[in-house]
């Protein structure tokens, strides 16, 4: 099915305006980017998790 | 795009949104992704707990720092979906309106319109324009409106109607109502719509009569006799 989707859906006022709401600085990005090398160790686990749960859910 | 990639403007916002939209056209709804942020974090909060345990202020401070922007990330998933959502509910309807509202050339220069259903004033725009469409590309000199299929005439869907009738005459071409059940007609009267301005038939086939007498054209049968 071909639906057509507006392109901007959220404009970057509405994304600033998003990020100040649930107060997120640029404190914040930098303290995300310091998790950097800490969840390229953890990432292979969480992605592992994520398969296994839903897999455990015949479903999807 | 990660989300501890320490960028979170233009280019994060775009990836988003696209991811958003992937999600939508795949159909995967938004309970599986949130769900999936939820095993996230419950698999992430351990390890980022063990990785700053020499600093537990910074880590619980990066692992709010992770939950505002799964929380920001969450959010434009269920815009996209919503406005994806919202896009087809919208062509759908406009599909709707456009089924409900045909125009059929019955004889040259005769056409047809029958409505079906309640008129509102969206539909009631829909079907007037259709009509003077049709009418110019037709060449019509005459239009059938048919309200057979109307289950009940109030002022307004009177009033729709009347200014549909005046904008076809504005055209140079003429209105036949046709379809005028007796309640239907008991309800104009009682409303005090006035109609006697309009040709108006109880039947499709009395309608396109007199259409066909407007033109001065008349079915007869073969022995001749009409």
């Amino acid at each position: 099915m071909d639906t057509h989707i507006p392109q901007v859906v959220v404009t970057m006022t509405e994304w600033e305006q998003r990020k100040k709401f649930v107060g997120f600085t640029d404190e914040d990005a930098q303290l995300l980017q310091e998790l950097g090398p800490v969840a390229d160790m953890y990432v292979d686990e969480v992605v592992e998790g994520l398969y296994r749960q839903f897999l455990s859910f015949g479903e999807t | 795009m990660q989300l501890t990639q320490g960028d979170y403007g233009e280019a994060y916002l775009a990836n988003r949104l696209h991811i958003g939209q992937i999600h939508q056209q795949i159909g995967l709804e938004p309970r599986w992704y949130m769900g999936a942020y939820s095993i996230y974090m419950q698999l992430a909060f351990p390890r980022v707990m063990t990785a700053f345990e020499h600093d537990l202020g910074k880590g619980q401070r990066i692992f709010l720092a992770l939950l505002k922007i799964i929380t920001l990330d969450t959010e434009l998933a269920i815009t996209t979906y919503i406005a994806a959502s919202e896009e087809i509910i919208s062509s759908q309807s406009r599909e709707i309106l456009e089924i409900a509202t045909p125009v059929v050339q019955v004889w040259s220069g005769v056409v047809a319109a029958p409505l079906i259903g309640t008129l509102d004033s969206q539909r009631a725009q829909q079907f007037t324009e259709r009509l003077l469409e049709r009418i110019v590309e037709m060449r019509a000199s005459v239009a059938l409106v048919d309200i057979t299929g109307v289950p009940m005439m109030d002022t307004r869907t009177a009033q729709y109607l009347l200014e549909a009738i005046s904008a076809v005459r504005l055209l140079g071409s003429q209105v036949i109502l046709t379809g005028v059940r007796p309640a239907i007609a008991q309800t104009l009267v009682h409303l005090g719509i006035d109609l006697s301005n309009v040709a108006t038939r109880p039947s499709l086939e009395a309608g396109l009569r007199l259409g066909l007498d407007m033109l001065e054209l008349q079915v007869l049968h073969r022995d001749g006799k009409r």
